[in-house]
């Protein structure tokens, strides 16, 4: 573990929804800013911190993510971006939207911007009858409405059902 | 997020799905202001409140700053067509675009373009005349697009071209300055589809294809001022209907030729040094003289690593068009095609061919008729 690391070592304890506590250095804390937030207030550091909104599933995978952007250098922008398609690679619709969720209730944007980013290119091509089910999204348009709005940009739709 | 209705869910029906993966509103913009214009526009059918915040100009205005720059660029032959390139990876795709030309005898030359907004000149040749006064906006992302007819006769081959959105007005302008005994500037404003002129006399046109730069809301040339007889950098400001001047980089000599290009949001200005050696300074703070510091150099040909120097005589005059999301420079070579500069090993790295190649962006802006 390189000096810098043990020069700043303190560590902090993160509790998932599920009630699986994570010990994390601060330095990895700090990719989030809701941490930082805390941290600088006057949250003492060997409290547990609670995150009720994230699973111990999720929560690893963004300490992963945090992990590999706190400890990386500036210079290996390269390896970091083959680093971030690597991660959301193979991922589930499901694993996605709990990233992206957790992403934006521990305000770590670079996370954020790559997994909806994934989540777009994900749904992109697909028929929009799809993405309503994936969303759960209430059709509330009539049949004649929703052919209306079709309609002003049918050329978008060739190809589609 | 703000700004936009909360979206209408059903509350009991879906209840037990919806605590799975209940994605908020702000996420779901977060999602859909990443995708491609196409898919938005079909994603406008899921839902009444989809297709209320996917119409909001915040959603419109937050996708189109996470966009990356494209390539416009016209085909050979007839009728005329036109080409996209993806400046993130452009070899080999070509998408062809979808023209709004309904009469292919009209020749198409596309001049400039502003938040995926293409302004296009029509010269109609069907008794060989060329006339100045049509023109088309055109928005190839989403298919739309407005014909706009100048009430002044312009000297097309004697005129500079812009476009820009007026934030004080909210609106879209096209400006265009010409010079016929006097220097005019003809301005039309998309919200009323209503022209301008203006006159201002202290300055004379330095033509350039590539000349303008739209930066803070408005459209930037090099001119010559008659005031004080050296070239300038200039704007047209549109509240107070006149020309006014940006301090050059203090490096700037009289005698430099200059050019101007916008590179990650700053107005930039490159100056060929001699020998075709290209150095490109940018001005950091808007307004600041102080501010201008260079941002690199681009060498002379003879001194370049690129795989087009065999094919290119080394005379070939470069233009700079945009800033990839890499960092690396698009630039156009004699206006017959493109490569991409990289100022970190000073390689560039491609060179395709393709006539005036003009940087734009895909867009939701819409801009049909009767709007």
């Amino acid at each position: 573990m390189a000096s810098s690391i043990e020069n700043n070592n303190e560590k902090l304890t993160l509790k998932s929804s599920d009630g699986e506590e994570f010990l994390v250095e601060k330095h990895v804390a700090l990719q989030s800013t809701l941490l930082q937030n805390m941290l600088d207030s006057d949250c003492s550091s060997a409290d547990v911190i609670p995150l009720p909104k994230i699973d111990a599933r999720t929560l690893a995978l963004v300490l992963g993510y945090c992990k590999k952007h706190a400890d990386a250098s500036s210079s290996k922008q390269g390896e970091l971006n083959s680093f971030d398609s690597e991660f959301l690679k193979d991922m589930d619709m499901g694993a996605l939207f709990n990233l992206v969720l957790a992403a934006n209730f521990m305000e770590i944007k670079g996370l954020l911007d790559i997994a909806a980013q994934k989540i777009a290119d994900t749904i992109k091509d697909k028929p929009h009858q799809e993405v309503r089910e994936i969303f759960h999204v209430e059709n509330d348009y009539t049949p004649e409405e929703e052919a209306a709005v079709r309609e002003e940009n049918r050329w978008a739709f060739e190809g589609f059902p | 997020m703000e700004g936009f209705p909360p979206q209408a869910r059903d509350n009991k029906k879906n209840k037990t799905r919806e605590q799975q993966h209940h994605i908020p509103d702000e996420l779901v913009f977060q999602i859909l202001t990443r995708l491609p214009v196409k898919s938005i526009l079909r994603f406008k059918c899921i839902s009444k409140s989809w297709l209320s915040m996917i119409s909001h100009p915040k959603f419109i205005q937050t996708h189109l700053h996470l966009q990356s720059p494209k390539l416009l660029l016209k085909t050979d032959g007839s009728p005329v067509s036109f080409a996209s390139i993806d400046s993130e990876n452009p070899n080999p795709y070509r998408k062809v675009l979808h023209c709004p030309c309904e009469d292919p005898s009209a020749y198409f030359q596309p001049l400039c373009s502003c938040d995926g907004l293409i302004l296009v000149h029509v010269r109609i040749e069907f008794d060989g005349t060329r006339s100045g006064k049509s023109f088309i906006l055109w928005n190839p992302s989403n298919r739309s697009h407005r014909r706009i007819s100048c009430p002044y006769e312009l000297p097309f081959f004697n005129s500079l071209y812009g476009l820009c959105y007026d934030s004080t007005a909210d609106d879209y302008r096209v400006v265009i300055v010409s010079h016929e005994k006097v220097t005019s500037v003809a301005v039309y404003g998309l919200r009323n589809n209503s022209w301008d002129i203006f006159v201002d006399n202290r300055y004379r046109l330095y033509v350039s294809e590539y000349g303008a730069a739209v930066v803070n809301g408005a459209v930037h040339w090099v001119m010559f001022s008659m005031e004080s007889g050296l070239w300038v950098i200039v704007y047209f400001d549109l509240v107070e209907g006149k020309f006014k001047e940006v301090p050059p980089p203090s490096s700037w000599k009289e005698d430099d030729v200059m050019n101007l290009v916008v590179l990650g949001g700053f107005l930039c200005v490159y100056i060929d040094v001699g020998e075709r050696q290209i150095e490109v300074y940018a001005m950091k703070e808007y307004g600041n003289k102080e501010s201008w510091a260079r941002l690199f150099v681009i060498p002379s040909p003879s001194e370049r690593k690129c795989s087009w120097v065999h094919t290119v005589p080394s005379s070939a005059y470069v233009m700079l068009l945009c800033l990839t999301k890499k960092g690396q420079v698009l630039i156009s070579i004699d206006t017959r095609g493109f490569g991409i500069y990289d100022p970190k090993d000073g390689t560039v790295l491609r060179y395709l061919g393709g006539w005036m190649p003009i940087p734009y962006v895909e867009s939701l802006v819409p801009l049909n008729e009767g709007v």
